[in-house]
C-alpha cells in the first residue's frame, strides 16, 4: 500500500512535465508516384484560412478549377484555385498533400477560370510598385491594343461596433472595392476613373462619338459589365483596335 | 546518272505517326580525333514534335563510342561529333533518333557507316566492310548536273560550282548541302544510308524532348543490388539560384528528370532520401539505342586505296604541325531555365556573416545571427529548428537544409562552419511546399567555396558528369599558336560543307580549293520534304 501511494505521488509529480522531441516527420512523406511530373513543380506558402475571414477575404465565393500560365510558359490545368482579394494572393488547394497554399507569385504569368457568378475571366500578373509588393494580379476585363484592367482589393473599413458570427466584437469589416487601370502598348498602367469625362480623355479624337455610343447604348452607370459592353461598342465603331 | 528508287525512308503518300530524323554528314571517312560535321532534318505530322536528336556512334555489334546530343529549330540542325583520338581502324555506325522514337513501336532510324582511320597507324592495307541486304540499303541518286567552272584546277585555286534542281523536285525540297572534300575511294565506294528498326529492350518515357533531355537511372538497395521502388529520388544543380526537382521511383525502381533549356556538362547531383536501415546506390543510364548488328567482311584494300589512305594520314599530320584551326567543343555549362528566386522562395531574410565579426563555428552563428532558429548541439550532430512566423512557434521538425543549393540531411557538416567560410544564409520561416514534398521552414548556407569537394565523403549523394544538349561550337585557332601564319598550307579534307538557301534557281558557289593535288568528290545531297535523301556527286581533280 505504501509503495503504491510512492508511485502516484511520483506519477503525479512527473506527470505535468511535457517531453520535446524532433518531429521524426520528413519533407517527403506525402511524395507518390501521383507527385511524379515533368513539368515544374508549383511552389509556395502554405495558408491557413484566418478564422475571422468569414470568406470575405476571398473575391470569388468557392474554389475553382482554373487553367494557371507560369512564366516559363508552362500550363497547368484544372488546379482548384480562389484568389484571395485581401492578401492579393492565389490560393491553391493541392490534393495530395490536402492542404491550401498561396502559390509564389513570382512562378505566375497569368491564370484563367470561369466563375458562376463572374463567368469566364482572365487575370494577369503586372509590374506595381508600393508599399506592399511589386506584382498585382489584375483582372483582365477588355484586351486589345488598349486593355482596360481592374484591380480588386479588399481593406478594412472602420465602422460603429458590432458583434461578429464568432461573437467577437469588432469595429471593422471588410469591403471590397475595384479599381480600374488602362493598359496601353508601352505597357504604362494609367489608373481610369469610370466616367463619362474619362472616355473622352481616353480617346480625344473621337469625343463626340464617344458620347454618342455611350448614350446609344444606355451606358450612365460604369460598372464592369457596363465597361466591357462599352469598349465592345468602341471597338465596333473602329475607335479601339 | 538518274536513278531514283523509291526506297526512301517514306513513302510518297505517308503521314508521319512518328518522329523521323535525316541527317547528312560531311564526309564518309575521318582520321581518329576528326570532326564530324552532321546537318539534321527532322519530320512528324504532329505540331508537337521533338526538338532533341541524340546521335550515336558505335561499332557493328552496338558497341557505343561516342555520343552527341543535338537540338533543333524549326525541324533543322547542325552540330558534330568528335571521333575519339584513339578510336581504331574500322567501320562505324552513325545512328540518330528523337527520345520518343526510342520507346514508340517499330520505330525505324537511319544509320550511316563512318571509316575511321587511326592516325598512329603506318599502313593500312587490309579492311572490313558491311554486309548488307538488299532491302535494308536505300540508295537514293538523282541528276543534279553539277559543273565546274574549270576542268583543271590548280592548288589554291577558286572554282565555280553549279547544280540545278530538276522541274519535278523543285516544289518539294526541304533542304540542300553542298560538299566537296577529298575523295576516298574505299569509303566513298562503300558507304551507305540504310533504316534499321530500333530494338526495344525496356518501357521508358516516350517523351518528346523539346528544348530539354530526360535524364533516367535506377535507385538500387545497396544489401540486394535490386531495384527499389517508392524511394524519392532528388536532383541537385548548385547554383546561387539552384536548381532542384524530384522523383518517387516507380517499380522498377527507375526515375526520370526531364532538363529543358541545358547545354554542356552538366554536374548533376543526384540523392535518395534518406530511409533508416537502408542505403541505396544511383545508377544514370545513358539514352543509346540498340539495332540489330551489322556484319563485316575482311577485304584486301586496292593500292589505289591503300596509297589514297596513307596520304591521308599524312594529311592529318601535317594539318596538325601547322596548326589547321581546329573546332572549339564549347562544354560550358548552360543551367537549366529557373525562375527568379529558388525552389524555396524568396527568402525571409539574408544573413550575410562577412558583415559581422568572425564566428568560429554554427553554434556560435545560430546564436548570434540567425535569429529565427534554435541550435542545439549533441554529441556529433545538431538539431536545428526555424521559427514559423505565421504561427510565432517554432515547427515541430527541422528544416530543410541546404548547402550550395544541395539538400543535406547530415548535419555534422554545418557544425565546423565559421564565418569566413560562408558567403550567405537564406532562412525562410515559413512552411512551404514544392509539389508535394512539405518544408518546416528552409535553411540554405551558401559557402564561399563552390567546388563541393566536401561531397566527397558524403555516401548518400551521387554526383555525374552529364553531357547534355551540345552548345554551337566555334571554329578558333590551335590554342598553341598566337595566329595562323598567313603563308601556312591549306591541308583541309573537307573544303566546303554548307546547307543552301534553295531559291528554286540554278546555285553556284565559289570555292577555294586547298593546297592537297588529288580528287575531290563534289556532293549534291537534297532533302525532300517526305523525308527522302537524294544524292547526286560529281568528281573534280587538283593537279
Amino acid at each position: 500500500m505504501r509503495k503504491l501511494t510512492i508511485l502516484y505521488t511520483v506519477l503525479l509529480l512527473v506527470l505535468p512535465f511535457i517531453i520535446y522531441g524532433q518531429s521524426t516527420k520528413t519533407p517527403w512523406q506525402s511524395v507518390s508516384t501521383a507527385s511524379n511530373s515533368f513539368k515544374s513543380k508549383l511552389s509556395g506558402k502554405t495558408y491557413i484560412i484566418p478564422y475571422t475571414s468569414n470568406g470575405t477575404h476571398f473575391y470569388h465565393h468557392d474554389f475553382l478549377l482554373a487553367k494557371i500560365t507560369l512564366v516559363n510558359g508552362e500550363v497547368f490545368e484544372d488546379v482548384r484555385v480562389r484568389y484571395n482579394s485581401y492578401l492579393d494572393e492565389l490560393v491553391c488547394f493541392n490534393p495530395n498533400l490536402n492542404s491550401l497554399y498561396t502559390i509564389d507569385k513570382f512562378i505566375v504569368k497569368e491564370f484563367e477560370l470561369t466563375s458562376p457568378i463572374h463567368g469566364n475571366q482572365q487575370f494577369v500578373k503586372l509590374k506595381w510598385k508600393d508599399y506592399r509588393s511589386d506584382e498585382r494580379y489584375f483582372n483582365v476585363l477588355y484586351d486589345g491594343d488598349i486593355s482596360l484592367l481592374v484591380f480588386y482589393k479588399t481593406e478594412e473599413k472602420k465602422t460603429s461596433p458590432y458583434m461578429d458570427k464568432t461573437g467577437y466584437l469588432k469595429d471593422v469589416e471588410l469591403v471590397l472595392e475595384e479599381s480600374f487601370y488602362i493598359l496601353k502598348n508601352d505597357s504604362v498602367l494609367n489608373k481610369f476613373t469610370p466616367k463619362r469625362k474619362s472616355f473622352a480623355e481616353l480617346f480625344p479624337e473621337n469625343k463626340k462619338q464617344v458620347k454618342q455610343i455611350l448614350r446609344k447604348n444606355k451606358i450612365y452607370k460604369y460598372n464592369s459589365s457596363n465597361l466591357i459592353k462599352a469598349f465592345s461598342a468602341f471597338e465596333d465603331a473602329g475607335i479601339v483596335k | 546518272m538518274f536513278v531514283l528508287l523509291d526506297m526512301g525512308l517514306f513513302s510518297k503518300a505517308q503521314i508521319y505517326t512518328d518522329e523521323k530524323v535525316v541527317f547528312t554528314t560531311d564526309r564518309s571517312s575521318c582520321v581518329s580525333g576528326d570532326t564530324v560535321w552532321l546537318i539534321i532534318n527532322l519530320f512528324s505530322s504532329n505540331p508537337e514534335f521533338s526538338n532533341i536528336v541524340h546521335f550515336q556512334l558505335d561499332t557493328e555489334n552496338n558497341k557505343h563510342i561516342t555520343k552527341s546530343i543535338i537540338k533543333c529549330e524549326q525541324k533543322k540542325g547542325n552540330g558534330y561529333l568528335v571521333v575519339p583520338d584513339s578510336l581504331s581502324s574500322g567501320i562505324y555506325f552513325l545512328k540518330a533518333f528523337t527520345n520518343f522514337q526510342k520507346y514508340a513501336s517499330s520505330a525505324q532510324v537511319q544509320e550511316k557507316t563512318l571509316v575511321v582511320y587511326n592516325r598512329f597507324e603506318e599502313e593500312i592495307k587490309t579492311f572490313k566492310k558491311p554486309v548488307l541486304l538488299d532491302s535494308d540499303q536505300i540508295i537514293r541518286s538523282s541528276n543534279f548536273n553539277i559543273k565546274s567552272s574549270k576542268q583543271i584546277i590548280h592548288p589554291d585555286e577558286k572554282i565555280n560550282l553549279s547544280f540545278l534542281i530538276p522541274d519535278s523536285l523543285k516544289n518539294s525540297i526541304a533542304d540542300l548541302i553542298l560538299d566537296v572534300r577529298l575523295y576516298d575511294p574505299f569509303s566513298d565506294n562503300i558507304v551507305t544510308d540504310f533504316t534499321k528498326t530500333i530494338i526495344r529492350k525496356n518501357n521508358g518515357e516516350p517523351l518528346k524532348e523539346i528544348n530539354g533531355i530526360l535524364i533516367s537511372g535506377e535507385v538500387l538497395n545497396s544489401a540486394t543490388s535490386k531495384p527499389e521502388s517508392g524511394v524519392t529520388v532528388m536532383l541537385s544543380i548548385a547554383d546561387s539560384i539552384p536548381y532542384f526537382d524530384y522523383y518517387f521511383s516507380d517499380r522498377d525502381g527507375k526515375f526520370y528528370f526531364y532538363l529543358k533549356d541545358i547545354g554542356g556538362l552538366a554536374d548533376l547531383i543526384i540523392q535518395p532520401a534518406p530511409e533508416p536501415n537502408k542505403s541505396f546506390q544511383i545508377k544514370l543510364f545513358n539514352n543509346f539505342i540498340e539495332t540489330p548488328e551489322n556484319y563485316l567482311e575482311e577485304i584486301t584494300l586496292k593500292n589505289e586505296e591503300a596509297k589514297v589512305i596513307d596520304n591521308i594520314l599524312i594529311t592529318s599530320r601535317y594539318a596538325k604541325y601547322f596548326n589547321l584551326p581546329e573546332i572549339n567543343t564549347n562544354r560550358t555549362f548552360i543551367k537549366p531555365s529557373r525562375f527568379k528566386y529558388p525552389f524555396y522562395g524568396k527568402p525571409t531574410t539574408t544573413v550575410y556573416p562577412r558583415e559581422f565579426i568572425n564566428l568560429d563555428n554554427f553554434n556560435e552563428i545560430s546564436r548570434e545571427l540567425l535569429q529565427a532558429s534554435r541550435y542545439r548541439e549533441r554529441k556529433d550532430t545538431a538539431l536545428l529548428s526555424l521559427i514559423n512566423f505565421e504561427t510565432n512557434d517554432f515547427f515541430e521538425s527541422s528544416p530543410f537544409i541546404l548547402l550550395n543549393g544541395i539538400p543535406i540531411f547530415d548535419t555534422k557538416l554545418l557544425i565546423n562552419r565559421n564565418s569566413e567560410s560562408i558567403d550567405r544564409i537564406d532562412i525562410i520561416a515559413e512552411q512551404r511546399c514544392f509539389g508535394d514534398m512539405l518544408f518546416d521552414g528552409v535553411l540554405a548556407v551558401y559557402l564561399n567555396d563552390k567546388s563541393l569537394s566536401w561531397l566527397n565523403n558524403n555516401h548518400n549523394i551521387f554526383r555525374f558528369d552529364y553531357q547534355t544538349v551540345q552548345n554551337p561550337a566555334n571554329k578558333k585557332q590551335n590554342k598553341n599558336t598566337s595566329k595562323m601564319e598567313p603563308n601556312s598550307p591549306d591541308f583541309r579534307k573537307v573544303v566546303f560543307w554548307k546547307r543552301l538557301n534553295y531559291n528554286g534557281k540554278k546555285i553556284q558557289n565559289e570555292i577555294k580549293m586547298p593546297h592537297i593535288k588529288g580528287d575531290y568528290i563534289v556532293t549534291v545531297s537534297a532533302v525532300t520534304e517526305t523525308g527522302k535523301l537524294l544524292i547526286d556527286t560529281s568528281k573534280i581533280t587538283v593537279k
